[in-house]
């Protein structure tokens, strides 16, 4: 059996990228590295592209995350499998969570590279505005992108 | 009067020259001099105010500081000996012939280095020679040559025959009504009327003196009377002082007022564009404060939008979990075991074998799948999760808000910007620097207007009560004089004393009253003749506080501050006139560039008024080929006696006269 991982990794070449994007988005370079990979991880799962690691570097230790972090990425373990039980298996969870993040955070970087600077968060926010509206809650909520030219 | 001659030697451009003003027949008794800037035409009329009063008012501050008197040739050449500098000036006045001659004989002290080298008077002379129509001279010095001046053109109006055209336009600005009184009070000679007076006040003193030795109370009041005396001529000087204040302050405020004219409220302007800059900073900030909330808004928002998808599915499995009652609503099912095995319930009561209780336990048993450390943690995730949707759900409202707090601010700024536009475009060209200089200058003016203003008052109040106590001391001094009998002898002679400054008083008065009378009727009939427009203008008066008011013939209105550069020009040379017609000085007109200040056809117009006065008064003129256009050539050329032109030699150090 194996034990309980004790912190979550990256892919080794995947720190260079996570510099550059604290470069190009100032608020990114504000967060913590816990926060930045759940946000990588997100991502990478909004694009439906998970991508092993091949070789491991530790981030940050897994009590760092709170329990709506670790809610998220049991969520997505779940989905994953199909399964509630899996949960317990912290070596998957934490694996499908670094294999998304990874996935995730080469595919933010290719964004920054691929639009203006400064416009991330324009951009980010059209992005969103687009998934938010395909989400279908129980009573229909819309929102109107009202964006600024400089936000 | 007028100069026949001017002879200079090293002083300043001119080496050793000689000018002769001879007129010729058929021509005007006028002379030009044309000349490039800097060449030394200023220079020639600072050589004559040198030699009559050794004075240098053409020269500027800067020349004045840059340039020694003596010419620079001499200053490189200069050896052991001094050099002599003389202007001579060779004038026809009272039926015979004036010469006024000042030298300095000036030693150079050279020493190595750059503007190291200082010059050293030696002697210093003045000599007035007057030959009279029979042939015997007479050579004057000091005092007495300084009184022959006074006979040909007194320095106190110097300024009457000597003009620099290019302060023609502003003339009755900087010749204030103080000037022209002083111009009146000088020509009427009232002077000689106040020596007298003068003198019979410190008679009047001394018989009161006298006649206190003999009653203390006569010698109390006299004291008192002399006391109050002295006090209300300080505060009389202290009053005139205040007006002179008063007057040159509104004279700076009215110039300032004519500049700022059409001119924007530039403090007012600038005071609102600073507060807009101001509040823009503040905007920016909070701006910066919102944009940043949003974007973090966006990160954490952004997360749970792309985890949506798992979070809405996951809920959805757990409920269908716990519908399947496969999540143990708060039941351990280690419990349910224990009670089976033991056949005791948590109530401590017995279970029979195969009774429905037993069955009932084990079926509940039977459908919880999932451990209990399995259902705690599902349970606080299902929360998690449960409460991200529930925030979610708040996205729009939070988003908008502040997204329409952003626009409302970018709002703000974009508007304050426009304004800030909008009072830079109403400010732009003009010359922000000089405005916020005149501005704060009419503001200091004002200030010192209202203090002198207020100051005014105190000292007239306080005039009148010390005329009020003079007065009152006066008649009790007469009738303490008039009841004394030991005082008999003298009372006749104070009285008489009394009388006579009373009348020196009245005299003096009447005289300047009539001599700005007279002054005023010629400079009107001069006016009317030189100008051009004759019928425009109707009377030119010179008030009480000696301010000349040319009046416009239609409206009936004052029209000095109206006239034109050339008009003001007309209007000086018309009231010189008058004063040199008045006061029997009637010397040369030496005029420096007349046409600096006027345009167009009045030039000729003024040109033809030069050729006018030629007719009865020596006219010098100074010009710059600029200055000496065909159409003033065409004027000038043939009425001239003399055109002289002005160069400086090849090494720029030297005066080279031609014509």
């Amino acid at each position: 059996m194996s034990s309980i991982p004790d912190r979550l990794y990256i892919e080794e070449s995947d720190r260079e990228l996570y510099k550059k994007i604290e470069e190009a988005i100032d608020l990114f370079a504000k967060k913590t590295r816990k926060e930045q990979f759940i946000f990588a991880m997100a991502y990478g799962f909004s694009n439906k592209t998970r991508i092993p690691l091949k070789k491991k570097n530790d981030l940050f230790l897994a009590k760092d995350l709170k329990a709506e972090d670790e809610a998220i990425v049991n969520a997505i373990a779940i989905c994953e499998k199909g399964s509630l039980e899996i949960i317990t298996d912290k070596n998957f969870t934490y694996s499908i969570a670094e294999e998304y993040a990874h996935a995730g955070i080469r595919l933010l970087y290719e964004k920054i590279e691929s639009i203006e600077f400064g416009s991330f968060w324009k951009d980010f926010e059209k992005d969103l505005f687009e998934s938010f509206n395909n989400i279908n809650f129980d009573s229909q909520i819309r929102y109107e992108q009202n964006s600024t030219s400089r936000a | 009067m007028r100069i026949n001659s001017i002879k200079l030697k090293n002083y300043r451009q001119f080496g050793d020259i000689e000018i002769a003003f001879n007129k010729k027949q058929e021509k005007k008794d006028v002379h030009i001099f044309i000349a490039l800037m800097g060449t030394g035409k200023s220079n020639l009329l600072n050589a004559i105010n040198w030699c009559l009063y050794k004075k240098e008012p053409f020269l500027s501050r800067e020349n004045k500081e840059k340039f020694p008197q003596l010419n620079s040739k001499r200053i490189e050449d200069a050896g052991e000996k001094p050099y002599r500098m003389m202007v001579e000036i060779n004038a026809e006045a009272f039926n015979g012939q004036m010469s006024f001659k000042r030298e300095q004989f000036i030693k150079v002290i050279k020493k190595p280095g750059v503007l190291n080298n200082t010059c050293q008077i030696e002697r210093d002379a003045f000599y007035v020679t007057i030959l009279d129509d029979k042939g015997n001279s007479k050579i004057y010095t000091n005092e007495e040559a300084k009184e022959k001046v006074r006979l040909f053109v007194p320095d106190g109006i110097k300024d009457f025959f000597f003009f620099d055209g290019e302060k023609l336009d502003k003339y009755f600005k900087e010749a204030t009504g103080q000037n022209i009184k002083n111009a009146i009070y000088q020509i009427s000679q009232v002077h000689l009327i106040d020596k007298i007076r003068d003198h019979m006040e410190k008679v009047l003193s001394d018989l009161h003196k006298e006649a206190g030795k003999l009653n203390p109370e006569i010698e109390e009041t006299r004291r008192e009377l002399e006391r109050i005396t002295g006090e209300l001529e300080t505060a009389n000087t202290k009053l005139e002082t205040c007006k002179s204040q008063i007057k040159i302050a509104t004279e700076h405020i009215d110039e300032i007022e004519e500049h700022l004219r059409g001119v924007p409220e530039v403090g007012e302007l600038q005071k609102q564009k600073d507060a807009l800059v101001e509040d823009n900073k503040g905007q920016e900030k909070r701006y910066l404060r919102k944009v940043r909330t949003k974007q973090e808004m966006l990160f954490t928002s952004g997360i749970d939008i792309n985890l949506f998808p798992v979070v809405s599915k996951v809920i959805s499995m757990v409920e269908e979990k716990r519908e399947k009652k496969e999540i143990p609503p708060r039941i351990d099912p280690d419990v349910l075991k224990d009670i089976i095995q033991r056949k005791i319930c948590i109530c401590k009561r017995g279970i029979d074998s195969s009774s429905e209780e037993e069955k009932a336990i084990i079926n509940l048993l039977n459908t919880i799948t999932l451990s209990p450390e399995i259902t705690r943690e599902i349970e606080k995730m299902e929360s998690s999760l449960k409460s991200k949707k529930l925030v979610l759900k708040s996205y729009t409202s939070r988003m908008n808000e502040i997204t329409s707090d952003i626009t409302a601010i970018d709002g703000i700024i974009s508007k304050n910007k426009e304004e800030i536009e909008k009072i830079d475009k109403q400010i732009e060209g003009f010359d922000m620097e000089q405005i916020s200089d005149w501005t704060s200058q009419l503001r200091e003016y004002g200030t010192a207007r209202d203090k002198s203003l207020k100051l005014q008052g105190v000292i007239e109040t306080q005039v009148s009560n010390l005329e009020k106590l003079q007065d009152g001391l006066q008649k009790k001094l007469d009738t303490e004089v008039k009841k004394e009998t030991k005082v008999a002898d003298i009372k006749n002679d104070i009285f008489f004393a009394e009388n006579i400054i009373k009348v020196l008083k009245k005299a003096s008065g009447r005289i300047i009253d009539l001599m700005r009378e007279k002054i005023q009727e010629q400079t009107e009939k001069k006016f009317l003749d030189l100008h051009w427009k004759s019928q425009t203008f109707g009377n030119v008066f010179i008030n009480k506080d000696y301010s000349i008011v040319p009046v416009h013939k239609a409206t009936g209105f004052n029209c000095l501050s109206g006239l034109s550069g050339g008009e003001t020009e007309i209007l000086a040379l018309a009231f010189s006139f008058a004063l040199h017609n008045i006061s029997g000085y009637e010397s040369t007109i030496a005029v420096d560039r007349p046409f600096t200040n006027v345009s167009g056809i009045t030039k000729q117009y003024i040109s033809e008024v030069f050729v006018k006065i030629g007719d009865e008064r020596q006219v010098i003129l100074f010009l710059t080929p600029d200055d000496y256009t065909s159409d003033i050539k065409a004027v000038l050329e043939n009425e001239a006696s003399n055109i002289f032109t002005m160069k400086l030699s090849p090494d720029e150090k030297e005066l080279v006269l031609e014509g």
